[in-house]
């Protein structure tokens, strides 16, 4: 398995600004859905490098090479085989993240948690203070060398809790105030699902969309 | 006529109040769901409208438990059937709930979020405390009115019952004084030296009977004096010696009865039992108590005159004391008439817990 994942807090901030955060998964088992298309190597239009593997092959790998999976791998197994290791180099600085692909209403997102983070680079102590959470982003494939991600933005949900027409658990963490949602994966669902029929201006419009473009070898 | 009116009321305390109730209940159910589907927090406009519409639908299955399942099964207790159509009831609307009311909400308000509300499983235990609660509210109504109706009926029998006492006692005096006043007047006109001692003991039977009889019990003591007061008066009348065997055997002399039972049936035994020259005509008095048991037998000879306790100056007798027995030691006496050719025997035994 791969574990050379070097995260920086400047990198995590990167997305920490805009994106929203929930210590749950946005996805059920039942709506996951792999999609081979995102498998490869792209570019995104900000500079950024991504290496898609998926995790089932990988683990095959792993086996081949003779590597003695404990009952956590095996468990991690199950619970990832369906979903992507993802490396995102930028600027020479590099984060892995587990990508798990799922269906709602016939719309691909791609749920993301950072896999590994490493403190080296980090003061120790904050690092203890860290906690990886997800985040939720619509994959749209336009081809099959080109696909976004938009991810779902703090600001559109913050409107909508100012706006009283939203009822989801959350909690506000931080001197920034972060949103972050700690209601449960079906409710999480639930609310994708009704976001996207929401007739909401620009909702999936945000700094952080990127769109990737798959390098040809 | 009064029989008639007592029921009029009863009807008319029937103050079951839907209006008030149903404000009570719904505004109750508002403030809880609210509260928890704020969950804890300051409520907002999506909770008031979910609260609501949640409101709006659960009043389909609990009226249908209020105005059709209790009245028709709980309260006819038909027990089995009331719970299986409660279940019924319960599991139809939950059903639909979860098919439908989501869905609708979803409809109606595209662009609120009813997210973190209830779950499947949850909307099923809601729908059950729910139902569970409004029944237990709707019968705790029902016992407070009922309760209320139950005293207020109960008020109204004690009312009842004590005009109905009062009334025989007011018709027994006066006919007891009469008679006492033949006497006197029997006695004056033959100019006796005796008058004045049966004035006095007139007097003190009036006492009695006027005063001391106009309480809710009174002593064995002071009935048992009041007829042998009596007796006394009566020798002034019939001139026969040793007429009344008086047996006397009572354990507690405080033993409490209810007042003037007794004089009328020794009243009766003087007026239809003896003759003034016959002294073979005795009266027989048993008088006996032991713990809460009191029995009274009195038997006077039979010589055929009809024994009805002077029905035809008072409109009152056997009728009265018995109306009197039944009101007073509801299922705790017993009164029985034995007529025979040759005598003419009442008893009356009463069994009192409160002696």
């Amino acid at each position: 398995m791969k574990s050379k994942a070097i995260i920086l807090l400047a990198s995590v901030l990167l997305f920490s600004s805009c994106i929203i955060k929930s210590i749950q998964p946005f996805y059920l088992k039942n709506s996951l859905s792999y999609n081979k298309a995102l498998i490869g190597k792209w570019a995104d239009q900000k500079g950024g490098q991504w290496e898609v593997i998926s995790m089932k092959e990988e683990f095959i790998k792993d086996k081949k090479e003779g590597l003695i999976f404990s009952d956590d791998d095996k468990k991690a197994y199950e619970n990832y085989k369906d979903g992507y290791f993802i490396n995102y180099i930028k600027k020479e600085k590099e984060v892995s993240f587990i990508a798990m692909p799922f269906i709602i209403d016939n719309q691909y997102f791609v749920d993301f948690i950072p896999f590994d983070i490493n403190t080296d680079a980090i003061n120790s102590l904050a690092s203890e203070h860290l906690l990886k959470t997800h985040s939720v982003a619509k994959l749209d494939v336009n081809s099959d060398t080109n696909v976004s991600f938009s991810w779902l933005s703090e600001e559109r949900i913050k409107n909508l809790f100012n706006e009283s027409t939203l009822r989801l658990k959350h909690e506000t963490v931080g001197p920034e105030e972060a949103l972050l949602l700690t209601a449960s994966s079906q409710e999480l669902t639930a609310f994708l699902k009704k976001y996207l029929k929401a007739d909401i201006k620009d909702k999936w419009k945000s700094s952080d969309a990127l769109m990737l473009v798959k390098e040809i070898i | 006529m009064q029989h008639l009116s007592f029921n009029t009321l009863i009807k008319k305390s029937d103050y079951h109040r839907p209006l008030l109730f149903n404000s009570v209940l719904w505004l109750l159910a508002f403030v809880i769901l609210l509260f928890i589907f704020s969950k804890g927090n300051t409520p907002i406009k999506v909770d008031y409208i979910y609260t609501v519409a949640f409101l709006l639908f659960m009043a389909i299955p609990v009226s249908i438990n209020f105005y059709i399942l209790i009245p028709k099964f709980l309260k006819l207790e038909k027990y089995i059937a009331y719970v299986s159509l409660f279940i019924l009831n319960l599991l139809l609307f939950s059903i639909l709930s979860s098919l439908f009311f989501q869905a609708s909400l979803d409809t109606l308000f595209p662009n609120f979020f009813f997210i973190s509300y209830l779950s499947k499983t949850n909307s099923y235990v809601i729908f059950s405390i729910f139902l569970v609660a409004t029944t237990l509210f709707k019968l705790a109504e029902d016992w407070f009115y009922f309760n209320t109706n139950e005293n207020k009926n109960l008020k109204l029998k004690n009312q009842h019952i004590e005009t109905q006492l009062s009334s025989l006692r007011s018709q027994m005096n006066p006919h007891f004084l009469f008679n006492s006043l033949n006497v006197i007047y029997a006695l004056a006109l033959e100019q006796k030296g005796e008058i004045t001692k049966a004035i006095v003991e007139l007097s003190d039977i009036l006492r009695y009977v006027i005063y001391d009889s106009d309480t809710k019990r009174v002593t064995l003591k002071d009935e048992i004096k009041l007829l042998q007061n009596y007796i006394a008066f009566q020798k002034h009348r019939v001139q026969v010696s040793n007429l009344v065997d008086f047996k006397i055997a009572v354990k507690n002399e405080n033993f409490k009865i209810y007042p003037m039972l007794l004089l009328p049936l020794l009243e009766n035994s003087y007026k239809y039992g003896i003759t003034n020259t016959d002294s073979s005509d005795l009266i027989q008095i048993s008088l006996s108590q032991h713990e809460n048991q009191f029995e009274f037998i009195i038997k006077n000879a039979n010589i055929g005159l009809k024994n009805n306790l002077d029905s035809d100056y008072s409109g009152v007798g056997l009728e009265n004391l018995k109306n009197n027995l039944h009101l007073v030691y509801p299922k705790k006496h017993q009164f029985s008439i034995k007529n025979t050719t040759k005598t003419f025997t009442v008893i009356i035994q009463i069994t009192d817990e409160q002696y």
